[in-house]
């Protein structure tokens, strides 16, 4: 069992994830914004983080905070998820897959096939 | 509470805003205002270089006077007469004086940087590589410009000297400065180019009254001056021949630099055009940035939860219920990938906008990864998949290829019929190009209706009762990759035979390399895929 924060704007969807993740045994955080989520981590670290790309505030808000986690927290694997696919070549670069560049374990392109989630978030667990 | 007490309590604080009656121009877009109409301090940067390649080519030609004074007996014979001195030190001097303006010119370079260098990537500013590695900053203001007038003046003295010396009224050699009024109408604005044309016409009439008036002994390298020989010239004749040299130069200075206007007026107009299509292009990438996640992401939280509803997440839905419940998960993904399709057709379409990358790509590779990522599908539809993939490395937008294949694929596999068969093929061909063979067994096309199916949403009616699911811009979007990445694409069809689709792939690395072959490589099949 292991300890998942969740970070999407898109509340439905966010619960929606966090209900699967809870069915398979996992306790879940879940927040809607990314400076809460850099709080919530100093408060208590999770095991993974399921973070969006796009946020209101900032369209990029997902690629800062991802950086933000690695140089204060170290190594927390992250899933990213996001509606904007590497099909479009517009507002990421090949520079985004780049882990020095954007350290996020692994993408997902939403909309997001659960069993597809639950066995990267198993891959991410168990590196 | 009284009213009395309402009226003194504290009221909100309301706040105004008036909409402006029309949009304030974008800052990157601004339209160029221009500044005494001069070129861009870069651009002068660039000729105040090259002034100083050309002038060594003159310090050259003087040093080579210089030298050709040394043997008088054959200058003499060519009816000239040439002393060394004067070619040597003006060489000397010009020399020396274009080491300090090359010096200068070098300490001020600059990097070129254009609006597309500051595109905003999800918000984020990038800078290029390039900037992260030239000097900070731009040369100073007017640097560039005050370095062509030292050239320039600095130019003028030492001409009028070597003028004086060939002779100022017995050859052509005033029309030497003609170079100089020439190139000032080209760096600077009228009224400074013609400040060089009033000074190189005073540095003339100053060279004429010196020699007339003996301060400056007046010379020539003519052996004979003929007719113009100092004694047989009168003072008239020197303030005609002043007069008139200085109205060529204005006549020449009046043309010249007016074209030189109209050149930079369509410079600037054509740069001012170009940072507005930089800015339309950022902003219209910014805008389907936003527009893409605005039309997708709703999806994704409509699938997430029906896929709790299916999933039992929710308790065991009664069949009535997921019945519905299926349909508004179908209805939901089939409008999804409508969206997709018709976001990648608006992206491939979009002109101006910075092309993505090419890379190196495992052609055979790619197929494959295709085929899998669609093999669930064509398990659930019975339908066989039949491979025979050679590597192939070709030069492509690795996401435009993916693309292209994967429609190809799963249009395939949609038209079908149920315990079908669709093949692949991939081997390199002749003329540096890559061969992609992608056939099916299917219900095929009319031969009337094959040049119409890559039309956007143009569907056949037994492809539209075939699969209601279609939304017919699949082959649209094989179309614009396949016009863009010059994809030759031949379509075979025919009712009940099925169709092939054979794509000549150009490889723009050279020649195709035939990857080596994987051990074990030959036709293979899953429930796919069929081993031979």
């Amino acid at each position: 069992m292991a300890y998942l924060l969740i970070v999407d704007d898109d509340q439905d969807f966010a619960e929606a994830v966090g209900t699967v993740c809870q069915a398979e045994g996992h306790e879940i955080a879940t927040v809607f914004a990314t400076a809460a989520a850099l709080t919530s981590i100093q408060e208590r670290q999770p095991d993974a983080i399921v973070l969006d790309v796009m946020f209101p505030e900032n369209p990029s808000a997902g690629f800062q905070l991802a950086r933000d986690v690695r140089r204060k927290f170290g190594q927390i694997p992250i899933l990213m998820l996001t509606a904007v696919n590497q099909q479009f070549p517009l507002g990421f670069s090949s520079k985004d897959i780049d882990p020095t560049w954007l350290p996020v374990t692994e993408f997902l392109e939403k909309p997001v096939d659960f069993a597809v989630l639950r066995e990267k978030l198993k891959r991410l667990l168990s590196e | 509470m009284t009213e009395s007490a309402v009226a003194t309590s504290a009221s909100p604080r309301v706040a105004v805003y008036h909409l402006p009656s029309h949009d304030e121009p974008a800052a990157v877009a601004e339209s160029v205002k221009p500044q005494g109409e001069t070129l861009e301090e870069s651009l002068l940067q660039q000729h105040a270089r090259w002034f100083c390649r050309l002038r060594w080519m003159v310090v050259a030609v003087l040093a080579a006077m210089g030298v050709a004074g040394w043997f008088p007996a054959q200058l003499a014979g060519l009816g000239l007469r040439l002393s060394p001195a004067w070619p040597l030190a003006t060489a000397a001097i010009l020399a020396v004086c274009n080491g300090v303006f090359a010096g200068l010119a070098r300490r001020f370079r600059a990097p070129l940087r254009t609006e597309l260098d500051a595109v905003s990537v999800g918000g984020t500013a990038l800078t290029s590589a390039r900037d992260a590695t030239c000097p900070a900053g731009r040369p100073r203001p007017r640097s560039a410009r005050l370095q062509l007038w030292l050239q320039i003046v600095a130019d003028l003295l030492i001409l009028t000297v070597v003028i004086h010396c060939l002779g100022s009224l017995e050859t052509c050699a005033p029309f030497m400065y003609l170079f100089h009024v020439i190139l000032a109408c080209i760096f600077f604005p009228p009224v400074e180019s013609l400040a060089v044309s009033g000074l190189a016409s005073g540095l003339y009439v100053a060279c004429l009254v010196l020699e007339f008036t003996g301060v400056w002994p007046p010379q020539t390298i003519l052996a004979d001056p003929g007719l113009n020989a100092r004694a047989l010239l009168t003072h008239q004749f020197l303030v005609l021949q002043a007069t008139s040299v200085s109205a060529i130069w204005a006549v020449i200075w009046l043309l010249v630099s007016r074209l030189a206007q109209t050149l930079r007026r369509h410079e600037r107009e054509l740069a001012a055009t170009n940072r507005r299509l930089a800015a339309a292009s950022v902003e219209r990438a910014q805008h389907m940035l936003q527009t893409t996640h605005q039309l997708k992401a709703p999806f994704a939280a409509i699938h997430a939860n029906t896929q709790l509803l299916l999933g039992g997440f929710c308790g065991e839905l009664p069949p009535p219920a997921r019945t519905v419940v299926e349909k508004i998960a179908a209805r939901s993904a089939a409008l999804s990938q409508q969206i997709q399709e018709m976001l990648q057709l608006a992206n491939l379409r979009s002109e101006g906008q910075v092309p993505p990358e090419t890379a190196a790509v495992d052609l055979a590779g790619l197929i494959d990864a295709a085929m899998t990522h669609i093999e669930a599908a064509a398990r659930q539809r019975t339908i066989r998949f039949q491979k025979e993939l050679t590597p192939v490395s070709i030069q492509a937008v690795p996401d435009h290829l993916r693309m292209l294949i994967d429609n190809l694929l799963v249009n395939a596999v949609n038209y079908s019929l149920p315990g079908g068969e669709v093949s692949v093929v991939c081997h390199p061909a002749e003329r540096d190009a890559a061969t992609v063979v992608v056939r099916d067994q299917g219900i095929g096309i009319p031969a009337e209706k094959l040049p119409r199916i890559f039309e956007d949403y143009y569907r056949t009616d037994e492809a539209a009762r075939h699969n209601r699911a279609s939304t017919g811009l699949g082959l649209a979007i094989v179309r614009d990759v396949a016009r863009k990445m010059r994809v030759a694409v031949q379509v075979e069809s025919a009712p009940g035979w099925g169709t092939r689709f054979t794509l000549t792939i150009p490889c723009e690395s050279g020649t195709p390399r035939a990857m080596p072959r994987r051990r074990g490589a030959k036709v293979e099949s899953t429930t796919g895929i069929r081993s031979n």
